[in-house]
Parts: structure tokens; sequence; C-alpha cells
């Protein structure tokens, strides 16, 4: 069941279309990663969705609530985390996420503990008494996700999470997706840290110009793009009618032998890495190393994209 | 190719930073509107102003040769206002606003010392003045011709202004450097510029020393070009003090570029308070633990929004409140009961009102600036998406944003109530006859229209703000509307006397037209006497209930257009059903 439906989304600022036909739909528990390039349509979108924007053509749903008639029923049901952390500089952590949890009108007696619970999940119990304005910003993002947890929402919806976070920030963001990922959260994300979406994310939509170019899990896209997945293997008793042989197999577009490793190229829709390794094993090869590389979401981005914008 | 000649413009100028400047005014319409309306103002007051003088020449050119000199003090000094009205306006938030967009640490980066940015700064904000100063140069020619006018007074008169501008710049750049928002700069500036190029003028009426007011005065070259205006080695002299001010305002201003350029929120007061608090906790243990207004939960409970905007300010807890209105009130009781003591004429209380004046000043811009801005600095920092994505209604959040306003508000009543309060009671037992009347009903009349017409600007200045994107737009607009509010009626109210259709000696000038005014009500309040005011036609508490009533309409539209159009003002999607495909004009400019 789709826990986010849009058919045909239009978003109008003046007369420029920063969305145009855009049509997707989220499952329960699933995780949608949103790329595109800058003025793609990302954040217009969850604008949309989080009730900031009005769309200009189209239907828009969460939860079965329709986010043109009924924003404030939809506000009841989603945690949005904008690009930007803007903080009120005169509050402290627990501060600020009872403020929120007051707007969220959250019951009284249940503030504490929940206040409590964001803040281990998300790491930030000892700073509960700092100042908002003293946190590091992966500290701000991470309280930002604790304050969009606050109202237990079915759908998150987070603009650029990991945008301008050092290394290890993010992936302290990355290990508390997951997280909420494994208890069953509905996220949107939009990032351009395309890796650490791809290890994240259980669908994958990609915008440009304010129209889809494709969609699915990453497989899918992978198979829709016929990408070649490259695989390094070493094989210690390695010969040329080995290699040839392997060149042979179907689904393996090329073969190429350097001074310790053989790497080979296959087409994911045909080959499944673990289906080329009984076929080395077929062939007698003893195998020392076999490295399927992580799909190159990157590639993905840069064959979809043309890094236009609206 | 336009924009990249720009760039190129400013990337090659020896000045780069007052390039910038001067092509992005170029740029902008709000120049031209802003150049068009003082052009406007100056032109309409000055045939205001100098209509005596019209007049009594029966508007024929040959009675007003020889007049010119008369002609071009008036217009002088109508410059000089328009230099206390505008240039603190255009000159507060020129580094503020680059502290706010988080841009200054990149200037500072840059190969300009502390130095040429202020200088550049200061520059760019004084062309378009000069440019002000120069609409008059028509009317001066003409001053010229009609003769009685020397060659010196006119360069006595453009060098005084030019040095005023100077030193208003000088101050206002000041205050932009020292503070960390544009609001408090406007703010301190315009209070500063009210203290110290019109405050000499008022010294005089307040009982404070012919001495002190001379000794002021020597500061503000619109009073030098009172006492002289032949030029020569006078002026020069009379002009070393500005002078000396304008340097000693941009040396300070350099300093605070430096010092306070990333400066957080301090809170003094409110820092001392919670010290108090501390010591005063210590100090209940000797007293056995007695707790008269027990402290409540630090957290919010029902309404968010309101707790955080009254409990993270100075006003936010009643003991505090208590503390302010103990530290206001004495002095202030005791200076209000010193200043009709000492009224010379013993029938009046003269300095009061000009201190109730003041005080109206005070509190008008603070409260126009506080409620333009609470909007608008959620948009600023970010903070308004997060707040409009929870459930709180739009209506809620607007009403809830104005609590700490309204704190405002009552805290400002402590002062207006006391100096009311003297004023009425001095009037009921001291003067006697009909000031014995109108004491009872003074009070009453002045305290409901200080609460109403404060409400109303805080609701007025919020719908402004609300449409606004910036916070030094939302604030200049808002006190420029308020300003123009209180004047323009006035000044149509004198053109109309002066054209002969209305007569403002008559009663007509308490009739519909103070409806039109705020700013009408307050002389009128402090001014009238039974009798005098509005003779036997007119009584004074129905003119002041109509006054009362049709303001109380005003505020209550206001507020209720702030909170029915809430959603729209702040950004949220307002509900509405949506047309499930666009026409096909739409898909064919997207195809």
């Amino acid at each position: 069941m789709s826990l986010v439906d849009i058919d045909n989304l239009w978003v109008r600022y003046g007369k420029t279309l920063a969305v145009r036909g855009l049509t997707f739909s989220i499952p329960q528990g699933a995780v949608f990663g949103f790329i595109g390039p800058n003025g793609a349509g990302k954040t217009s979108t969850i604008k949309v969705l989080s009730t900031l924007i009005k769309p200009a053509f189209g239907r828009v749903s969460v939860g079965g609530h329709d986010v043109a008639r009924h924003p404030d029923r939809v506000r009841e049901v989603i945690g949005y985390m904008p690009d930007f952390f803007g903080v009120y500089d005169d509050l402290t952590v627990t501060e600020y996420l009872h403020f929120f949890a007051a707007a969220c009108r959250m019951d009284r007696s249940k503030r504490k503990t929940v206040v409590g619970d964001v803040l281990a999940l998300t790491d930030l119990t000892e700073k509960k008494e700092s100042p908002v304005d003293a946190l590091s910003r992966g500290m701000k993002q991470r309280l930002g996700l604790a304050r969009v947890l606050l109202n237990d929402p079915q759908l998150l919806l987070l603009d650029e999470p990991a945008s301008g976070l050092d290394p290890r920030a993010r992936i302290e963001i990355r290990e508390l997706l997951k997280e909420l990922r494994n208890m069953g959260k509905t996220i949107l994300v939009s990032s351009h840290i395309l890796h650490e979406l791809s290890q994240i994310c259980t669908r994958i939509g990609i915008i440009e110009q304010g129209e889809m170019r494709a969609q699915g899990s990453l497989d899918d896209i992978y198979a829709y793009l016929n990408l070649m997945r490259l695989v390094h293997v070493r094989i210690l008793n390695v010969t040329d009618e080995m290699v040839e042989a392997v060149k042979r197999i179907e689904g393996v577009g090329s073969v190429e032998r350097t001074v310790d490793r053989i790497s080979i190229r296959v087409r994911e829709n045909c080959l499944a890495p673990e289906d080329l390794l009984v076929q080395l094993q077929a062939l007698g090869a003893r195998i020392s190393m076999f490295q399927p590389e992580a799909m190159d979401m990157e590639t993905v981005f840069m064959k979809l994209t043309e890094g236009k914008t609206s | 190719m336009l924009r990249w000649s720009r760039i190129r413009k400013v990337a090659e100028s020896p000045m780069p930073l007052l390039a910038k400047e001067l092509i992005e005014q170029s740029a902008r319409k709000r120049t031209y509107v802003i150049r068009i309306v003082y052009a406007v103002l100056l032109f309409v007051l000055f045939g205001l102003a100098a209509r005596d003088l019209f007049r009594e020449s029966g508007y024929r050119a040959i009675q007003m040769m020889g007049t010119g000199r008369s002609f071009l003090s008036h217009l002088v000094n109508l410059q000089f206002y328009g230099i206390f009205l505008f240039l603190p306006g255009m000159m507060s938030g020129v580094i503020t606003y680059e502290k706010e967009r988080e841009s200054l640490a990149l200037l500072m980066l840059t190969d300009l010392g502390p130095w040429e940015i202020l200088f550049q700064k200061y520059i760019g904000r004084l062309v378009p003045m000069f440019t002000f100063i120069l609409l008059g140069l028509p009317l001066v020619g003409s001053f010229y011709a009609l003769g009685g006018i020397e060659t010196s007074e006119i360069v006595t008169a453009t060098w005084l202004l030019c040095l005023s501008a100077l030193q208003v710049g000088a101050f206002s750049l000041m205050f932009s450097a020292w503070c960390r928002t544009t609001t408090a700069a406007l703010v301190t500036s315009y209070l500063f510029t009210a203290a110290f190029c019109i405050g000499p003028m008022a010294l005089p009426r307040l009982y404070f020393s012919e001495y002190l007011s001379s000794f002021l005065a020597a500061f503000n070259p619109a009073c030098v070009y009172a006492k002289t205006t032949s030029g020569g080695i006078s002026v020069t002299l009379w002009s070393l003090p500005a002078l000396g001010s304008v340097i000693i305002f941009l040396a300070m201003g350099k300093r605070f570029l430096r010092t306070r350029a990333f400066v957080p929120p301090k809170r003094r007061l409110l820092a001392l308070f919670r010290r108090q608090d501390a010591f005063l906790k210590q100090f209940n243990a000797v007293t056995g633990g007695i707790v008269l207004i027990p402290d409540r939960s630090g957290l919010p409970e029902e309404d968010p929004v309101a707790w955080r905007e009254v409990t993270k300010t100075p006003l936010g807890k009643i003991n505090y409140l208590l503390r302010l209105m103990l530290l206001v009130e004495i002095p202030l009781f005791l200076a209000a009961i010193g200043l009709v003591m000492t009224e010379y004429s013993g029938m009046g209380h003269e300095r009061l009102t000009m201190v109730i004046y003041i005080l109206w000043g005070v509190a008008t811009l603070a409260i126009v600036a506080r409620a333009a801005d609470v909007v608008a600095s959620e948009r600023t920092r970010q903070t308004l998406d997060v707040l409009l994505t929870t459930p709180i209604p739009g209506a809620d959040i607007v009403r809830q944003k104005m609590s700490g306003v309204w704190r405002m508000i009552l805290v400002l009543l402590i002062p207006f109530l006391t100096m009311f309060g003297v004023e009425g009671f001095w009037s009921r037992n001291f003067l006697g006859g009909e000031a014995e009347e109108w004491g009872a009903l003074y009070i009453p009349f002045s305290t409901a229209t200080m609460l109403v017409y404060l409400a109303m600007f805080a609701w007025f200045a919020n719908w402004v703000g609300m449409t606004c994107r910036s916070r030094t737009r939302a604030v200049s607009t808002a006190l420029v509307l308020v300003a123009l509010w209180c004047v323009v009626p006035l000044l149509a109210m004198r053109m109309l006397d002066g054209f002969g259709i209305i007569s403002l000696d008559g009663p007509f000038r308490w009739s519909w037209f103070t409806l039109l005014s705020p700013a009408t009500v307050i002389p009128m309040l402090e001014g009238a006497r039974p009798g005098n005011a509005f003779g036997a036609d007119f009584p004074m508490w129905g003119i002041f209930l109509a006054n009362l009533a049709w303001h109380s309409f005003l505020l209550y539209i206001f507020r209720l257009l702030c909170i029915l159009r809430a959603d729209r003002y702040l950004g949220r999607a307002v509900p509405g059903p949506v047309p499930s495909a666009p026409p096909a004009s739409v898909q064919g400019k997207a195809a």
C-alpha cells in the first residue's frame, strides 16, 4: 500500500515551471531517494508534500489525505527537515524539543519520556542542556532528526540531510537513517551524496528539469539503463584460454587482464555476480579474490541527467 | 551580457564595494521611488511652510523681490529634517545586513581593510542622500533670482546640509557596526537622531540649562545654520565640533566593525535578572525559604510560540516585570513630579507634555519595529518553514507571536500611566476651573487612546511585516507607512486650509479630520480644555469617543486581516481544490 501518491504534479513559481507532471508513489516502509541536479525540482516537490507550497496541478496525497484540500491532516502525519537548519539561538536542546513537542500537541505527560527517547536515539543526551546555537552542524542535523521524530510521523521528508557535513557526521546521519528504516519508517530523502543514498534507499527517483527521468529500485534502474557492473577477480591458475572462456560466458561484456587480477564487466540484468562466480568455478578457476564493485550511482546519474535546470 | 559587464565593472573598480553598492542601487526600483517621494514631500512641505510668504506677497513675483533669504531658510530647514528622517533608515542596515546574511566574514577575508569597507559603504549610501539634497537646487535658483540673498549664504547652507548628512550617516553607520540586527540598528539610529539632532532644540523647554543646550547645538549643523548663515570664518569654526564628531563616529564604527562582527546575542538585562535570581535564592535560605511568586516550569506547556516570545525576554516572568517596573517607575515618577512643580507659568504642564510626546514617539517606534519583525525574523532565520509544518493553525502562530508585543505594550503602560496620572492629578488639584473638569476625563481617555493606538500600530506593522521577505524591508516599510499615515492627513489639512477650502481656526479642525491621522488626537488630548478646544457645538468626550471607536475598528480590521490570511501571508498552502491536469497551453510551454 502506498503512503505517498503523486499523480501528474505541476509546481509553478510565477511563469517558471519548477515541476512538470511528476508521478510516483512511495510504499509504506520504503526509503525513497530523490536525486537530481540543483534546481531540478526536488525541494519544490518536498515542499508540496510538507504543505508549504500548493500544487499548480495534479493530485498529491499523503496517508490518504489530499495535500491541497486537507493540509492540516497531512501535517499530523509528516515530519519535515529542510535543507537548512534555522536555529532559535535562545533555546537549549531540551527547550527546543519541548517547544516542538508542544507545537505537535503532544500530551504533556508523555513529553519528557518522548524527548528523552529521541535524544537517546540521536545520541544527543549529553547535550540536552546545551544551547542549540552552540552545537556543531552535524549535531544540529541530528537534532533536526530528533525533532521530526517527536510526533512519530508516518512519513519523514528529509531535504539534503547530509549536506555540508564532514565525513564522520555524514556517516552518523546515514547510520541514523538506516536505524529509522529498520524501525519501519517511510522516508523521502533528497541528497547529492549518491553513494550514501544507494546504501539506505529501497527506491530511487532521478529528477531533472522538473521531470522524472527514472525511478524504481537500484537494480531496476541499472537494468533499465543496461549498465555494466565491474567485478574484480584474482585467479591463481589464470591462462589465456581461461580468459577467452570467460569472455564467452553469456552476460559478460568485456574482460581486461591486468598484472594481479582480471576485471570483468557484466550486464546486471543478464548475469548476477553470484552466477558469474559459479560459472568461473565451473571453468576450473582457483579464485583467491572475488570483488564485485558497488553499482556506480554517479554513472547512473550522469547518464540520466544533463545538468539542466528548469 | 549586461550582468557580466556589471560584474567586470565592479571587479576592475579601485573601490569594488562602492561600485557594487552604486550599481545595485541603480538597478533597484526602490531607489527611484524613494527619490520621488522625497521630492514630492520636499516641494509640498516647502509650499506649506512658505505659504505665509506667498500670501503676504499676494502671489505676485514683483512683491516677492528681495525675499530670497526667507525662502531659502524654509527650504534648508526642510532639507535638514529630510536628512534626519531618511538617512538613518538608509544607512543603519548597511553592516547589519551583511551580518544577517553571514557575508561579513567573506568581506573581511578580502584584501579590503576595515577602513575601506566602512568608507565605501558610507559613501555608497551618502551618494543618494546628496542627490536628495540636490533636488532643492531648482528652488534655490529661483530664490537667488528673487534677490536678497548672498552667494555665501547658499554655500554655507549647502556645506551645513552636507555636514549634517556626513554626521547622521556616520553615527548610523556606527550603530550598524555595533548592532547585531538591522531592527536594533534602525531603532537605535532613529532614537539617537531624535536625541542628538532634535534634542538640542527641545532641551530649553525641558528645564535643562541653556548652556547644555548651546553646547549640544554646537555639534548640530541644523542649529549652527540657525545661528549663522553668513559663511566665512564663523561657519568654519562652528563646523569644527560637528566635523570632529564625524571623525569620532567613523573611528568608533571601524572599531566596532572588527570587534562586533560576529558577536553572539547577549541579552544583558535577562542575564542580570538571572544573576539576581541566583543571589536571591541563596539569600532566601536566611529568610526561611519564603516564596511569594512561585517560579513555574521553564518549559512550554500549551502555546509554545507565545512561550518563547515572552519567556526568552526580560519581560518573561512576573518577578522580572515587577523589577523592571520598579526600575522604570521610581525615577520616572520623581522626574514627572519635578517637571510639573518647576513649570515656569504655574498654570500648565508644558514640559510634561513634551515628555509625553517623546514617550509617544519612542513607544510607537519600538512597537512598530518589534511587531513588524516578529514574522520577518523567523523568515530570515529560516525557522518559519519548520514551524509551518507543525499542526499549529496559522492564525494561532500569528496570535502567539504577537503576545510578546502585547507584553511590551503593557510594560509601556507603566510610564504612560505615570505621566497621565501626574498630569491629570495636577490639572484637577492645582490648576482649577475648566482644567479641573478636564483632569478627570484626561486619564481614562489618554490611557484608552494609548492602548488602542499602540495595539493598532502593532497589528498594522505585523500585517506589513508578514508581507515582506526581509527584516530590513519589513521594519523600514512599516515605519515609513506609519509615519506617512500620521503626517499625510495633517499636510492635507494644511493644504486645504492654505487653499481656503477649510479653516483650521474654526471648529472644522476638530471634526472628522481627526479620524484620518492618529497624530491629531494626541496633541488634542494634551492641549484640550473644555471651551478652548471644541467650542460649544462639539462635546469633548464625544470627539474622543468617536476617535477611539474608529481606531478600535481599524485595530479590529488589521487584526482580522492578519488572522484570516495568516496561512497565506506566512507561506503555507491554503486549502482548496487543484485542477488535476494543466491546460494544453501550459503543457505546450513545458514541452
